[in-house]
């Protein structure tokens, strides 16, 4: 039933994405949840009993302590892109078969490395240092590779013959022990519409022998010629083509956490990782970056944009470019504000230029490495000095301390984006202190002692508007705001604290 | 002192906007000393009877009205002073909400122009544009003038010609800090229009303390968290109920005086609405009275063709008169109409209730049985002294009610005939999804906190939970989270349809209470629920639906058509002995009401001989005497052990019939005049709060009184402890004596022919299906137990229902399964088969397709379900076959062609028939899989099979196993878990304990098949086995299939 010929496909089956696009896991519990169906488990959380598949509702039942996390396809999508990367300089002849598998033809290569064991074991150690955990299927078809990768089998090598006491061709596929791979697999593996599944089912043919024993044409008169295309090429009697791997002109990977980072400095490790990641594509497809951006959600939203322009295109790939780029990031980030936990961070890059070949440098006089960074510093200084304007805006809530924001200009977008474009409705101060300042109150006259020296007495006139703060963060209190006049004629804005009784000054109209 | 009368107020039935109940604000109205308070509930009088109620006890004046939002930016608060302006208003509220989808409403001043004439009008001019954001609307508006000022002049000369002296300009003090600037406008059009002024208060609140819950109801009804609505919440806490002396500061004295001269104006009560029957049941000529007697006497003359006994002649003569004497004729002629109508078509229908079980019911048709043969009497149910509406709930065949439904509304019209409303409310779970949303906590964690509430009256489980979660830090946030959802718990969400209470009335409903559009299309549904109706002394008919019936009928049709016997409810032959045997045998599968596993326990130990046993049987297994730990001195009692004794002789007159022992709910109320000493008026007011137990507080107050009334008078302190309980139990789920009287009929009359006709009655069963406990396959199993032959469904056999065949031997028919067993085969598919069938005998499986026109799925559905294999022998095979044929051939095409492709499928094993029928039809005629199992493994030989356990001894250690069939966690043992597990030969019952379910957690969870090892606990014929080990043996089942495969 096989015919061999001479390629050999190797897929990479990645059983855990699911949950390697989160970087902070650890041994709690914990479900990967699609459309309330647990979708992925780890090995904690299987021993209690869940299985894939199983109703949200009774894997919390069985695991009380269970962590829930809804899935992030697009995380997986883009992690799978960027192994794809990463591979693809090993071999060319690649592709992403579907959510969590890559197909690649080994046959080609293998002598570049060595053989095919010293190949995998290069592969596995790569992955592995990526915080990928693979399984193998190793097959003369690509269709066959993919049924056999999840499947925990030993992969069908042997030594190649030896002629004259030589290896003459090194490690081969064991076409007897693939054939018995191959038969022992259950139907409902297979890669085709689930109805012919659910027929073969009921008929009573329950492995792929069982099914090639029947006769190709009474199979084909009932589930059709594309049925038996996928069975010729599962077996190598039919080609099977595929499309070239073409590396994405755009970078982005991302990284999910499950309990969220709560300070700038956690967040480091996880950039490493990702800057990681985008130096292998970089190298992979032999540009130099130009400007890169972070972008950071709280649980729901976008809470941040970092942007960082290289001054000098970066190839990003060696360790001293990967500290740099660092650097730069953690710098940048020392002056964004967070509003949330930070559940999921994302690199970003669009802008490349060609690297150049190698042999040119030759004629570049290199700078020293220290020298290079501490210029590109200098210069991302002078822009964060500009940067550091702030512009003061209104947020369409009550409670004025909330409601008066101080931002940085090149930050307007993403904070603006939040904020509600608001003119308030009812009479506010340009100028809102840093914060209240307490009144002195003297035979019921307020003064002001720090209004510009000498104290002044206030004169109330018009108020109050009673504005209560926000319960659900502090304990509840209101305040009675009153406009008051000063005895230089200056208007302020006062408030009474209904708690304590107590007047504060909080602003000044201009 | 100040008067003041607050002339705007939303309560929480202007959904999500009102943070308090009707009854919160009127009683804080009162508190504070208010003269009057309106309830002015957005296009709405859902909130009314409620608020009426409390301030008729309170005895503050209570005026009616409603916000109406005209355009963007006029909003009028419409008040009625009088019953005419009340009708119009009613009237304008049904016109804006059934121009509308359910949920919303239109008006346009036109609207208000011709059909407000007699209402009071406030309107508050709107200042800018934050008027609209924060006291936003149910009909939400976009919303962009910032300067009314023009708009308002053109709204007063309009509003002023319109309303004329009926119109006042409204001001509130809110402390939004432009007040000034407000009080200026008002007072410029005050002046310039001509219209006074006075100041109200825009109340979302009785206590500034539900501000919390207020803007978390804003985010609910705006899709978002708290912490994002910004100005869309309210700036401050200021609509709440403000003291009098803190209003005399907010406002000028002389708009506050104002409210006084807008309040005085009203005289209107909701106590004048009387209710007026549909005049067309008495036909031209007659009065109510006598056409009630003709009827009556026509029906006696049915029921007794040979003269009526002397005994029923003298209680349908007191009945006559008391009804006469409470003016009762045309509810009963009413409920005369819609019976006729539905025997008319042959629907079997039952009445219960107060006014049921009386022998003007049975000679009306309403009920069935006569009532003589029951202990029951008539005044025990309705008195002149308890001024209580009579009560008739019918039920109908559940298949067939809707037809009863369309004609209601066809000879009524839907004018004048409408379905109350039932109020859907905040339960735990709702609150803690919607409060956990505007909390902005995370989906996922509050999905997790749904799923167990065992933290919901606990706050320190709570905060544990949130511990867990990470939000350690934050208990703050718990605290709130925990104090919002207890404080939503019980607000309205939205108004549903009621099961089935109908009211009638002669003039158009509209002028009585508004009515709305219900969810499903073409039904309307009035704004009042059942205790709103019954608060009001309105009346108005249950049209229920009810399995049963479907069953009985369609049983006693099989008996009429197999044994030449024609039958009747009311000619059922009563006290037969051997269906009270077969009851005392607990043997009730299908039989109604006494099908339960609790109901199967208490079958052999209250031993019912005769039919006010069966009302006692029926009643017992409920919340009530549960709660109230009565029925074991019940049972005592009942078996001789325990000597019947009454406190005192009033006592003996409630509680003789039930051995002193209270089991009905009517009892129950009876005690706490008797023994507590409550006044008739003071124990109406406890059955109320008993019903809307757990919905508010207002059943607790009750606690002290009963007790310290009952110590008072001798009674030990446990039984008035009890008492209460069993009072709250009732609360869950009141039942009434007389209803449970005619279910007893239902269950003596579905009894009897499970006795006497027992393939008839199983066939019916499965014939009406969904309907009891039992699922076909627990039905078909029961009644193979019962020596009835089932046979398998076949194309070549099988009509579309489950049919009775007759057999050459037995006398008992078989039953044959029906086509309707096949899943997604559709009606007309089955009726086709069917057709082709009866013209000629299918010859093999092509020429089923060819002449039934089945397509692929439908032929697959056929073979999956065992249908075909007279055909084309086993599932394997036929389903090779089918795959061979071609999609469509021509009718007459005799073609002939090899569907098996020289191919021979092995046959499936038996395992895999049992477990294909399984999956496809939801039971099995072949062995049952405990049978394999046993078979197969020893491990399964060393257990006990069901029908074996009755003899063993009473604590001896067993192991069971069986197929998980059920499991239940009932709300009265807390707790406990009761696992039914289905073995070849019957239902075996397993109790898990907390401690056990904890330990064996997945295996109760998961398992398909469960050993079980433990203890056996008998008493008398109630055999039950306490679990103390679980062993999930799904697999073997997997294992036995894999094994087949391998070795066959």
């Amino acid at each position: 039933m096989i015919r061999p010929n001479r390629q050999i496909w190797l897929c990479l089956h990645f059983p855990n994405l699911a949950l390697e696009v989160f970087a902070d896991r650890d041994a709690r519990p914990l479900a990967i949840v699609e459309q309330q169906r647990v979708f992925h488990l780890n090995d904690s959380a299987s021993a209690h009993g869940l299985e894939h598949g199983m109703a949200l509702n009774t894997a919390h039942a069985l695991c009380p302590g269970l962590l829930a996390l809804e899935r992030q396809p697009s995380r997986e999508y883009e992690t799978l892109q960027q192994l794809a990367h990463w591979v693809y300089r090993l071999s060319p002849d690649l592709a992403l078969a579907d959510d969590n598998n890559l197909l690649l033809e080994i046959g080609g290569c293998r002598r570049l490395y060595g053989g095919i064991t010293p190949l995998l074991d290069l592969l596995k150690k790569g992955l592995m240092e990526r915080g990928h955990n693979v399984a193998l299927g190793l097959a003369h078809t690509r269709k066959a590779a993919w049924l056999l990768a999840p499947q925990v089998q030993p992969l069908a090598l042997v030594d190649g013959e030896q002629v004259q006491g030589k290896q003459a061709d090194g490690e081969r596929l064991d076409i007897d022990l693939l054939r018995r791979q191959l038969g022992a697999l259950p139907i409902a593996t297979l890669n085709i519409d689930r109805n012919i599944t659910a027929a073969l089912g009921k008929m009573g043919i329950r492995t792929l022998n069982a099914l090639t024993d029947l006769p190709l044409a009474a199979l084909g008169k009932r589930f059709g010629a594309e049925f038996i295309r996928y069975l010729q090429q599962v077996l190598g009697t039919h080609p099977d083509p595929q499309p070239p791997f073409a590396p994405l002109p755009k970078f982005q990977a991302g990284l999910s956490f499950i309990d969220g980072i709560h300070n700038r400095q956690a967040l480091l490790f996880p950039m490493r990782r990702l800057l990681q990641t985008f130096g292998d594509y970089l190298q992979s497809r032999q540009l130099l970056c130009t400007a890169l951006s972070w972008e950071l959600h709280d649980a729901y939203a976008p809470q941040a944009n970092i942007t960082i322009e290289l001054m000098r295109a970066e190839p990003a790939s060696g360790p001293q470019q990967l500290r740099n780029l660092l650097e730069l990031s953690a710098l940048k980030l020392q002056n964004t504000p967070l509003r949330d936990v930070v559940y999921t961070l994302i690199l970003r890059s669009e802008h490349f230029l060609p690297a150049q070949p190698q042999s040119l440098q030759l004629f570049v006089e290199e700078e020293k490495p220290e020298g290079s960074f501490a210029i590109l510093i200098d210069k991302l200084r002078a822009r964060l000095g500009t940067n550091a304007l702030e512009k003061l805006s209104y947020r369409d809530v009550h409670w004025p301390e909330a409601a008066s924001v101080q931002q940085p200009i090149d930050m307007a977008n993403a904070a603006e984006a939040n904020a509600r474009a608001a003119i308030p409705e009812q009479l506010r101060p340009l100028w809102l202190l840093p914060a209240p300042q307490l009144l002195r109150e003297r035979d019921k006259q307020l003064f002001w002692h720090c209004l510009v020296g000498a104290g002044q007495a206030l004169q109330l006139l018009r108020g109050p508007e009673r504005i209560g703060n926000h319960w659900w963060e502090q304990t509840y209190t209101a305040r009675d705001y009153y406009v008051a006049r000063a005895e230089d004629g200056r208007l302020c804005w006062i408030f009474r604290e209904l708690s304590s009784g107590q007047w504060f000054a909080h602003g000044l109209f201009a | 002192m100040i008067q003041y009368a607050e002339l705007n107020c939303l309560s929480n039935f202007s959904f999500l906007r009102g943070a308090s109940h009707p009854w919160e604000l009127v009683a804080r109205a009162a508190e504070l000393g208010y003269s009057a308070i309106a309830i002015t509930d957005e296009c709405s009088f859902a909130g009314i009877v409620k608020a009426h109620v409390a301030a008729l006890e309170l005895g503050i004046q209570l005026l009616i009205g409603s916000e109406l939002q005209i355009e963007e930016n006029l909003t009028i608060i419409a008040i009625a002073p009088n019953k005419i302006a009340y009708s119009e208003l009613s009237a304008l509220i049904t016109l804006a909400r059934r121009r509308s989808e359910k949920g919303s409403y239109q008006l346009r001043l036109r609207d208000l122009e011709c059909n407000l004439r007699h209402n009071l009008i406030i309107w508050q001019p709107a200042f800018n544009s934050a008027d609209n954001i924060a006291g936003n609307t149910a009909n939400d508006i976009a919303s962009s003038t910032t300067n009314n000022a023009a708009d308002n002049v053109h709204y007063a000369d309009q509003l002023k010609r319109i309303f004329d002296d009926r119109l006042w300009l409204g001001f509130s003090n809110l402390l939004r800090g432009d007040e000034p600037e407000r009080l200026d406008e008002c007072y410029r059009l005050s002046a310039s229009a001509n219209i006074p002024l006075l100041a109200c208060g825009n109340v979302r609140m009785h206590r500034r303390e539900r501000h919390a819950l207020q803007d978390a109801l804003t985010a609910i009804r705006h899709n978002t968290s708290v912490d994002k609505l910004g100005t869309l919440r309210h700036g401050n806490s200021e609509r709440y109920l403000r003291p009098l002396a803190k209003l005399a500061e907010l406002y000028p004295a002389e708009l506050l005086r104002e409210t006084m001269v807008f309040a005085r104006r009203c005289t209107f009560s909701l106590k004048e609405l009387r209710y007026e029957y549909p005049p067309e049941v008495v036909p031209d000529g007659m009065t109510p009275g006598s056409y009630l007697r003709y009827l009556v006497d026509l029906g006696a003359r049915a029921r007794w063709p040979d003269g009526i006994p002397a005994a029923d002649a003298r209680q349908i003569e007191v009945e006559l008169q008391l009804i006469n004497e409470l003016q009762y004729e045309y509810y009963f002629l009413t409920v005369h109409d819609i019976v006729h109508f539905a025997r008319s078509r042959h629907i079997l229908c039952q009445g219960r209730g107060s006014a049921a079980n009386s022998v003007v019911c049975y000679c009306l048709g309403i009920t069935e049985v006569s009532p003589a043969n029951g202990a029951l009497l008539f005044e025990r149910f309705i008195s002149k002294e308890r001024n209580e509406p009579p009560d008739i709930d019918v039920d109908f065949e559940h298949e067939r009610r809707e037809e009863v439904i369309q004609y209601i509304y066809k000879k009524y019209t839907r004018e004048r005939a409408a379905l109350a409303a039932t109020v859907i409310c905040y339960r735990p779970r709702s609150a803690v999804r919607d409060i956990g949303k505007a909390l902005g906590i995370d989906p996922l964690f509050i999905e997790q906190l749904r799923k167990s509430m065992a933290w919901w009256d606990r706050r320190a489980e709570l905060q544990e939970q949130f511990r867990k979660q990470g939000l350690a830090e934050n208990s703050r946030l718990a605290d709130l989270f925990f104090s919002l959802t207890q404080q939503i718990r019980g607000f309205p969400r939205h108004l549903s349809q009621h099961v089935g209470g109908f009211i009638i009335t002669k003039s158009p409903i509209s002028t009585l209470v508004p009515v709305e559009n219900a969810a499903m299309p073409e039904r309307t549904i009035i704004q009042w629920d059942k205790e709103d109706i019954e608060a009001l002394g309105l009346l108005k008919v249950d049209i229920l639906a009810l399995g049963m019936l479907t069953a009985i009928r369609k049983c006693l049709a099989l008996v009429a058509q197999h044994y030449d016997s024609t039958l009747t409810m009311a000619t059922i032959p009563p006290n037969d002995k051997p269906t009270y045997d077969m009851l005392c045998r607990a043997d009730s599968v299908g039989v109604f009401q006494v099908e339960s596993r609790a109901q199967m326990a208490m079958l052999p130990r209250l031993r019912p001989r005769q039919f006010y046993d069966l009302v006692i049987q029926v009643a017992i297994v409920r919340p009530g005497p549960i709660q109230g730990d009565m029925v074991h001195p019940y049972l005592r009692r009942r078996q001789g052990l325990e000597p019947v004794t009454y406190h005192n002789a009033a006592i003996e007159a409630v509680l003789k019939r039930t051995l002193g022992i209270p089991i009905f709910q009517e009892q129950a109320i009876k005690l706490a005049m008797v023994a507590a000493g409550f006044s008739a008026g003071k124990a109406d007011q406890l059955r109320r709060a008993m019903a809307s137990w757990g919905k508010n507080g207002n059943f607790d107050h009750f606690e002290k009184e009963l007790i310290d009334g009952m110590l008072e008078r001798g009674h030990s302190l446990d039984f008035a402890q009890r008492l209460f309980k069993q009072m709250q139990g009732f609360g869950a789920y009141g039942f009434p004596e007389s209803h449970a009287a005619s279910f007893a009929l239902l269950v003596y009359v579905s009894a009897w022919l499970k006795c006497h006709y027992p393939a008839a009655f199983y066939c019916a069963l499965l014939n009406s299906l969904p309907m009891g406990l039992y699922s076909a396959s627990q039905l078909v199993q029961d009644a193979r137990r019962h020596a009835i032959e089932v046979r398998a469904v076949d194309v070549r056999h099988s009509d579309i229902q489950h049919t009775l065949e007759n057999t050459l031997i037995e006398r008992q028919p078989a039953l044959r399964l029906g086509l309707c067993l096949i899943e997604n085969l559709g009606a007309a598919t089955a009726a086709r088969i069917n057709a082709a069938r009866t013209q000629q005998p299918f010859t093999d499986i092509a020429d089923l397709q060819r002449r039934a026109q089945l397509s692929a799925t439908q032929l697959t559905a056929l073979i999956a379900g065992g249908a075909v294999e007279s055909l084309s022998g086993h599932r394997h095979r036929a389903h090779w076959q089918a795959l061979a044929l071609p999609a469509t051939i021509p009718l007459n095409a005799a073609t002939q062609c090899d569907y098996d492709d020289q191919v021979q499928l092995a046959a499936p094993s038996e395992i895999e028939n049992i477990v294909a029928d399984h999956n496809s039809i939801g039971l099995t005629l072949r062995r049952h899989p405990l049978a394999l199992l046993r078979e197969h493994f020893a491990l399964f030989r060393c257990c006990k099979k069901q029908t074996e356990l009755a003899a063993l001894n009473q604590g001896r250690f067993v192991r069971v196993a069986g197929l998980v069939t059920g499991r239940q966690r009932p709300g009265t043992q807390s707790g406990v878990i009761f696992v039914t597990l289905e073995d070849e030969t019957g239902n075996i019952n397993v109790v898990v304990w907390k401690d056990v379910q904890l330990r064996y957690r997945e295996a109760l969870l998961k398992a398909k098949i469960l050993l079980i090892k433990g203890v056996l606990e008998t008493d008398g014929a109630v055999v039950h086995v306490l679990a103390g080990e679980l062993i999930d043996c799904t697999h073997y089942l997997q294992t036995l299939e894999v094994h087949s495969r391998d070795f066959h």
